[in-house]
């Protein structure tokens, strides 16, 4: 999970970015800027679509900065426009989300030094990970790579926290079941 | 919340944000105890952590694209122009529709359209003219609030300030109840003979909007339940006080309550006043949510 940078250091910079400071814009796209493209990415499935995402989603923070009352964290409030952007780009171009995401992603993801049960293992999953649903996996990217909780998770989906749950239990399920199909054994899927 | 509140079922859901390092430390403490005991947590536990390990492995090499910045810099916005700022209201109006509760649409449409036969079968204008402030206000007390918005804390998150989304909210439940009662009203005339324009401002266009202001700020403080048996109370005791027998003891301890209701500028200025404070509270509660976090 990447590290959370200080509350109130981004509070300030929504402040700034509300003035029309553009060094302040600089410095929350140098602190989230990654972070936003790779939901976007994830959600969106290609470069070229994520990049639209983010520059709309920029723009509307741009828009919004002044009206944010500073409810929660940044992070989250980002991570909702970027959200809803998305979904909408996609209602826009469905045929995106039907882009392999492994076509975008290097190779060079995978950690070398992992045990080959684990390569394979992690293989796997990554595969099983493209072929979720855009809910269940940016359900997955909201709490393992943006490392949001439960009801943050909840607020930029739009949805109950029960729906989370249910999100992430269908998810587990999905995926042991492609690790299953894939021929590994109960003991090999941890 | 106590470790007694917790069972298998939620330290399962608990299981993911314990693997992404998320929870709080209480929380991490009754995880890590139940995993202690529980074989079945224990492997999901080691699932979940894969599953963080290969998001993490996907992402690892992205980076922010700096085209995005210089581009979103060069179109960083002066002041919205005023086809901008009307787009933006209609996308919030749009965006709203979805978000009112369902059911205002009908249950106004369907109690306001049996007022309006009952109407002409009595031939009693006045019974539609009774019945439309309590359908605007029922509408108005269920438009906030996390009674009425299952999803309160996205749009608490979102770009448009809760003040913003209240007016919009207002503005199409208002609006539509304006609507139909606009047109049973018109209905009546048809069929009546009424007089319209009178009718309309003496008899419940402005105690329409006093009504439906008061539910407003009432469901705002004391919920929407509550809020709608007030004004519905209020709006009774117009009645109840037109008595003749009644109206002769509250003229001699006020000015009446004909003079009240039959003054449409007075009670227009009095719902301007509750809706201001309306739009206060909300604000108010917002930075409240802050302080809560």
């Amino acid at each position: 999970m990447t590290s959370i940078p200080s509350h109130d250091e981004d509070h300030v910079l929504i402040r700034q970015i509300a003035d029309g400071d553009e060094d302040g814009f600089k410095q929350l796209y140098a602190r989230y800027g990654r972070r936003l493209y790779a939901y976007a990415l994830r959600v969106v499935g290609s470069p070229a679509a994520a990049e639209d995402v983010l520059q709309e989603s920029l723009i509307a923070v741009w828009q919004g900065a002044g009206r944010f009352r500073g409810e929660g964290r940044v992070i989250a409030w980002l991570l909702s426009i970027v959200h809803h952007k998305a979904l909408h780009a996609l209602r826009q171009k469905p045929e995106q989300a039907l882009e392999p995401l492994e076509d975008v992603l290097p190779d060079g993801a995978i950690h070398p030094e992992e045990k080959a049960a684990r390569r394979e293992q992690q293989k796997l999953l990554r595969q099983g990970l493209t072929e979720l649903s855009v809910e269940h996996r940016s359900v997955l990217e909201l709490v393992f790579f943006q490392g949001l909780s439960l009801q943050e998770t909840a607020d930029v989906c739009g949805c109950p926290v029960g729906t989370v749950k249910s999100r992430l239990n269908y998810a587990k399920n999905a995926l042991r079941g492609e690790l299953t199909r894939q021929g590994l054994s109960a003991e090999e899927i941890v | 919340m106590n470790d007694h509140q917790y069972d298998h079922q939620d330290i399962q859901d608990l299981l993911p944000f314990y693997a992404a390092g998320t929870l709080a430390a209480a929380e991490q403490q009754w995880v890590a105890d139940h995993l202690a005991e529980c074989e079945t947590c224990r492997a999901d536990r080691a699932f979940w952590g894969a599953v963080g390990t290969a998001i993490e492995a996907e992402n690892a090499s992205l980076a922010a694209p700096p085209q995005v910045l210089a581009r979103a810099l060069t179109e960083k916005p002066s002041r919205l122009t005023w086809a901008e700022m009307l787009s933006t209201w209609v996308s919030l109006l749009k965006t709203q529709v979805r978000l009112v509760r369902a059911e205002i649409w009908s249950a106004s449409a369907l109690v306001l359209g049996l007022g309006f036969m009952v109407a002409l079968l009595l031939e009693r204008a006045g019974f539609l003219y009774a019945l439309a402030p309590l359908v605007a206000a029922a509408g108005m007390a269920l438009i906030y609030g996390d009674d009425n918005d299952p999803v309160l804390e996205l749009t608490r998150s979102t770009p448009a300030s809760q003040s913003q989304i209240l007016l919009a909210r207002l503005v199409l439940v208002f609006g539509y109840d304006l609507l139909l009662a606009l047109v049973a009203t018109a209905g009546l005339r048809l069929f009546l003979g009424e007089q319209v324009v009178l009718a309309l401002l003496f008899e419940w266009l402005a105690p329409m909007a006093f009504l439906s202001s008061l539910a407003l700020l009432l469901s705002l403080v004391v919920g929407s339940s509550n809020a709608i048996t007030a004004t519905y109370l209020v709006w009774l005791g117009r009645y109840v006080l037109a008595l003749p027998e009644l109206n002769q003891i509250v003229y001699a301890l006020s000015a009446g309550p004909g003079r009240f209701w039959g003054n449409p500028g007075m009670l227009l200025g009095l719902a301007g006043g509750l809706l201001l404070a309306s739009v206060v509270i909300v604000r108010q509660q917002a930075g409240s949510t802050l302080v809560r976090r």
